[in-house]
């Protein structure tokens, strides 16, 4: 396992340094820089402030600055936010995102694993395909329709909770089940399609036979097999997750890293740009190899060798 | 021993023999068979042909172009009553006349002149009265908006057929771009195996780790945000899972005896490609474009609404849909109407694309 995780870690490699150069040469081809966008500002001072942050020179020099600094853990200062580095900000954003981020996993999970669950075990009755057509229509409402329809019920015409904000906690209900509908929706058909097939199996059969009651076949015996399908989409789950606050953060105007990028993008500011894109492709290496060695585990079949 | 034709006058055929053979089924005769009998697909199909027509068609029909905006009736409601304004001077010359929503002038009227009896204002109006009120006089006019207008006094209607036709187009020609690519990938990268194949496919492994929701964004903010370069970016995106799902086709129908047979006989390699290996993988290239114009669909809305996608004045559902969550608590019908028809198109394609799949590969369990 030690020898398999290392490996993965060496293949990471590559993968980050090509987003790193990508991020960073798209950056400098595009025309216009960080400063350009602002008004009222003259040659002098444009030409001063692309001296003092080293934009002046030849790009394979800031490109081996960048990665040099990049070693050290720096990720440079900001462009749109004088006075504050990358790291600061991002450090600053990082844990209203990941709390957003682990309350819309938690409810998708505990939403989509019991619903899905009992639409295997209840197959073909209205327990089954009521939810499953919902979890149909949940899977197609993108969460930039679903966000504005929630915070208009909920929030304008029932008066429930606030539009927009991150103060209270009942602020965190509305974009937090924004976030998790679709994905548990999607876990939701995943439990059910893997419980069904789990539960045709001949051990299965077998323990039915034995005379073990029901709920422990399912709860104890088919559980297990019959959740690897979801275990495998939370890698793909959460990058998805990423993407998805992005609109939600948006939407209900949360000061979290989401937002920071889009605005960084908009802005032109490289530096806090790529800091955020390199943040977030770790965090997606990390998680998909997450995913993996959870699968294994769940899996014996699986051995970590061929993974 | 010689095998010669037989010529086809020459045989005696059964005529029970000649009903079996109309009787048989090709697997595309099958597959369609099959949907046919998945109401959820063909709903889903009726409703895709129904949206290309309202999108493509519909314009031809409303009274009004996308573009033609009338400010005064920013911003009314569906199928709102809509007045004509005249104002006179002292001489009774009339100086300015314009549109009126009938809710502004009422609101008008009492926030200045206390009580004012809204319903048999109506009433005269509706009896074709002109209403003389101070300096203004009214009259009903016939216009209506069937969904109400926007912001800028645009038929809200006549706007999402419009975005409809920006989102369709993007669906279909990143679609398209997907395809080209990950098919002429996948099939070399699987007819050519060994070595190149290992290659490729790591290549494939290596992008698809990459964050590409965020590279396009990237694409999109720093390249300014062109629609031909929309269709590209997504398009380069969507054609890893192709190429995938194409390279395993090729790979099994490589292993067929007339591939052999082509090979026996001295064909080149690029004709083998084009004539015989991707006939064979058309199926679930089908299936997985249906299901990819939905998600390219979303995709592009997704990026409008971060305002990095489609820009004004043109139009796609997904800036409808953020124009619409910006005034939603006013107006709500301008986020209502095209997010219903937004996402009924999703559901809609999405249930077609797995009755396509069910229906052409009737070996996959529900």
């Amino acid at each position: 396992m030690f020898k398999f995780i290392c490996n993965r870690l060496l293949q990471a490699i590559p993968v980050l340094i090509i987003i790193i150069t990508m991020t960073f040469f798209m950056a400098r081809l595009a025309p216009g820089g960080p400063f350009t966008q602002e008004r009222n500002v003259s040659p002098e001072i444009l030409e001063a402030m692309n001296e003092q942050y080293g934009l002046n020179d030849p790009w394979m020099v800031q490109y081996v600055r960048y990665l040099g600094s990049l070693l050290k853990g720096d990720l440079g200062p900001s462009f749109s936010s004088p006075g504050r580095t990358v790291n600061e900000i991002i450090a600053d954003k990082i844990p209203v995102s990941l709390e957003l981020g682990l309350l819309a996993l938690t409810f998708a999970l505990l939403v989509g694993i019991p619903v899905g669950l009992l639409a295997a075990v209840m197959k073909n009755s209205p327990a089954d395909y009521i939810p499953m057509t919902g979890a149909m229509i949940g899977i197609c409402l993108p969460t930039f329709v679903l966000g504005p329809l929630l915070a208009l019920t909920f929030g304008i015409w029932l008066g429930w909770f606030n539009v927009s904000g991150w103060f209270s906690p009942s602020d965190r209900i509305l974009p937090a089940i924004t976030l998790a509908l679709p994905y548990a929706a999607y876990i939701a058909r995943l439990t059910r399609g893997g419980m069904l097939e789990i539960l045709s199996q001949d051990y299965i059969r077998t323990a039915r036979a034995k005379g073990v009651p029901e709920w422990k076949v399912v709860m104890k015996h088919a559980i297990k097999g019959g959740i690897t399908p979801v275990v495998s989409y939370l890698g793909p789950a959460f990058a998805g997750l990423l993407a998805g606050s992005f609109v939600v953060e948006t939407i209900f105007v949360i000061p979290g890293l989401g937002r920071a990028f889009v605005e960084s993008a908009l802005n032109r500011d490289y530096t806090l740009v790529m800091g955020t894109v390199i943040f977030y492709a770790v965090l997606l290496l990390i998680m998909n190899l997450l995913v993996d060695i959870v699968q294994v585990l769940l899996n014996p079949k699986l051995k970590f060798e061929e993974a | 021993m010689s095998f010669k034709p037989t010529e086809h006058s020459q045989v005696e055929v059964a005529p029970e023999l000649i009903h079996q053979v109309e009787d048989a089924h090709s697997l595309w005769d099958d597959a369609l068979h099959r949907l046919k009998k998945n109401p959820a697909a063909m709903a889903g199909l009726y409703f895709f042909i129904f949206i290309i027509l309202f999108s493509f068609v519909g314009p031809v029909f409303t009274p009004f172009s996308a573009e033609y905006q009338e400010l005064p009736l920013a911003n009314t409601g569906p199928m709102a009553t809509i007045l004509w304004e005249q104002r006179t001077n002292a001489e009774g010359e009339v100086t300015k006349e314009d549109f009126a929503a009938f809710n502004i002038v009422v609101g008008r009227q009492q926030r200045t002149g206390g009580s004012f009896d809204a319903d048999a204002f109506l009433a005269r109006l509706k009896a074709g009265e002109a209403v003389t009120l101070g300096d203004r006089s009214y009259t009903l006019s016939d216009r209506k908006y069937l969904l109400g207008t926007d912001r800028n006094g645009r038929d809200l209607l006549t706007r999402i057929m419009k975005g409809g036709q920006i989102s369709l187009m993007v669906g279909f020609l990143a679609t398209l771009v997907s395809i080209v690519i990950g098919v002429v990938y996948g099939s070399v990268s699987g007819y050519v195996g060994g070595k190149t194949d290992a290659v490729m496919m790591r290549i494939v492994d290596i992008l698809y780790a990459m964050p590409f929701t965020i590279f396009v964004i990237l694409l999109m903010v720093f390249f300014g945000r062109e629609i031909w370069l929309m269709f590209m970016a997504i398009g380069a995106v969507a054609w890893l899972t192709m190429a995938r799902i194409v390279r395993g086709q090729v790979v099994s129908v490589k292993k067929q005896e007339f591939i052999e047979a082509a090979v026996a006989l001295g064909q080149k390699h690029g004709k083998i490609i084009f004539r015989h290996v991707i006939p064979n993988v058309l199926g679930p290239v089908i299936v997985y474009s249906t299901l990819t114009i939905p998600s390219v669909i979303l995709f592009e809305s997704f990026l409008s609404f971060l305002g990095l996608g489609v820009q004004p004045p043109d139009a796609s559902w997904g800036v409808l849909i953020k124009e619409g969550a910006e005034s939603m608590t006013v107006y709500p019908w301008q986020l209502l109407y095209p997010a219903i028809l937004f996402s009924l198109t999703l559901l809609a394609m999405n249930f077609l694309g797995d009755g396509l799949r069910d229906a052409l590969d009737p070996k996959t369990t529900k």
